[in-house]
Formats: C-alpha cells, structure tokens, sequence
C-alpha cells in the first residue's frame, strides 16, 4: 500500500516537471518572468504541488487511522473513512463463525496484503479488514483466539460472556510490530 | 481589458488558504487518533517541512514577477 502510494506521489510528482522538459525540447521556449503566462503557470503549479501533497498525506491517515484490535472477547474495527467519517464496530467473539483470507491482484500478491472478512451468525454483514499485511495468519490468529473462548466457555458455561476478567488483546494495526 | 498581475497573486493566496485549512484537519486527524505512535508524528514532521519547502520554492518563482504591472487578454494568450 504506501509502496504503491510511493510510486503514485513520484508520478504526480515528475509528471509536470516531465511535461515543461518535453514541451521545452520540442518548442524550444523560455518564458521570461515579467510574463503572464509566467505567472499564470507558477501559481497553478505551486496550488497543483501543495495539493497533491495534501492528498498524499490524506491518504497516509486514512490508511494508517484504520486500527483493528482482537481480545478475548471482542473484535473492535475502527475505520477512517476520509477526513470527516470514522466508523467503529464491535463484534462478540462468539459470534465468529468463519474467517475468510483473501489476496487478490498482482501488488497485493507480491507485496503480500489483502482483506480478511469474518462472516458472523444470523444475517448481520460480514465484517472486512482491508489492507491488512499478512492476512492468512490474522485470519488464523482470530479463529485460534475463537476456538480457545469457545472452549473455555465449553468447560466453564457459568461464566457466560465474562468467561475472563481481564481481556487480552492484540493490535492488528498494519504499523504494529506486535500483531 | 487590463488585468493586474495581482489577480494571480490572490488566485495564489486562496490556494493557499484551502490548502491550510485541509492540512489543519488532516494534523488535527493525527494529533486526536494517532499521536501515540512515533511513525505518525515523523510523517506529520516530514509533511509540515516538505510542504514549507514547497511554498518556499514557489514563492522564489513568484518574487521577479513584476506585480503592480497589468496586462491584456491577448498578450497572455499571444504566446500560443
């Protein structure tokens, strides 16, 4: 993802720069400074270069403001959708009924990424990490910490939904070295 | 019809303006939901200084334009 992102930024970058040499070569102009036409492309570029750098940085909270964090009891998706729209859910850990890995596409292969969806009982949607690194084992890691509360609910029904007094929880944040 | 150079600058400067602002609400984002991580805080460090630099340069490419002139329709078109 910031790979790819990387790469976009260099394009949008060069591209104009690229375009003035191209221009420049064929035409073989110079533009003098007390020129409007000077004026006029200064200002439109400084406005487009501000504003892709902006968009860069946008980019970069979206992703990096999607945090999702597994306890024992819990599965908590938080989700930044643009700059003013930010989605939190919660899903009980018993309701897991299956977790889905996939990775789809040529970057997402290589560079080894993809979505993760968590398919809950009843009719409620299915729940979606996208861009997650590594996805086959968050998805192996969700049904093992399901498995193990299943169990414990198993041997100790009594204990109901607060089966443990204190949760456990692992960050699934793409940045967090502890996933 | 004469159009002072000054009508760029002020094209400029409300580019600037929206720009701030969207910077102001994208450092606002980090600061409230992902200052406890150091990664986030380098980011906001190097985006605050890459875009000063930016704005520096275009002000250097904005400095010799001589902004009290004004200038026709045609000569801005009588380029192409």
């Amino acid at each position: 993802m910031v790979v790819i992102q990387l790469a976009r930024l260099a394009l949008f970058v060069i591209g104009p720069i690229a375009v003035y040499f191209i221009v420049k070569l064929l035409y073989g102009f110079s533009l003098p400074h007390t020129t409007p036409l000077y004026a006029l492309v200064v200002v439109i570029l400084g406005i487009y270069y501000l504003f892709i750098w902006d968009f860069f940085f946008s980019d970069f909270i979206d992703y990096f403001l999607d945090i999702w964090v597994l306890t024992d009891q819990r599965v908590v998706s938080i989700e930044q959708l643009g700059l003013f729209n930010r989605l939190v859910s919660e899903l009980n850990i018993m309701n897991v009924e299956d977790v889905t890995s996939e990775v789809r596409g040529f970057f997402p292969t290589v560079l080894n990424y993809g979505e993760v969806h968590i398919q809950t009982a009843g009719s409620q949607k299915r729940f979606v990490f996208e861009q997650v690194p590594e996805p086959q084992k968050v998805a192996q890691v969700i049904m093992e910490v399901h498995n193990q509360v299943l169990y414990h609910w198993q041997r100790h029904p009594a204990m109901g939904d607060n089966h443990h007094s204190g949760a456990q929880g692992a960050s699934l944040h793409p940045l967090d070295e502890n996933k | 019809m004469q159009i002072p150079f000054l009508t760029f600058f002020v094209i400029y400067l409300l580019g600037l303006f929206m720009f701030l602002l969207l910077a102001l609400i994208n450092i606002y984002h980090i600061i409230r939901f992902g200052w406890f991580s150091l990664a986030a805080r380098f980011i906001t460090l190097i985006f605050v200084l890459i875009s000063i630099g930016i704005a520096a340069i275009t002000a250097m490419f904005l400095l010799p334009i001589p902004w009290s002139d004004s200038f026709g329709l045609v000569q801005l078109v009588s380029f192409f």
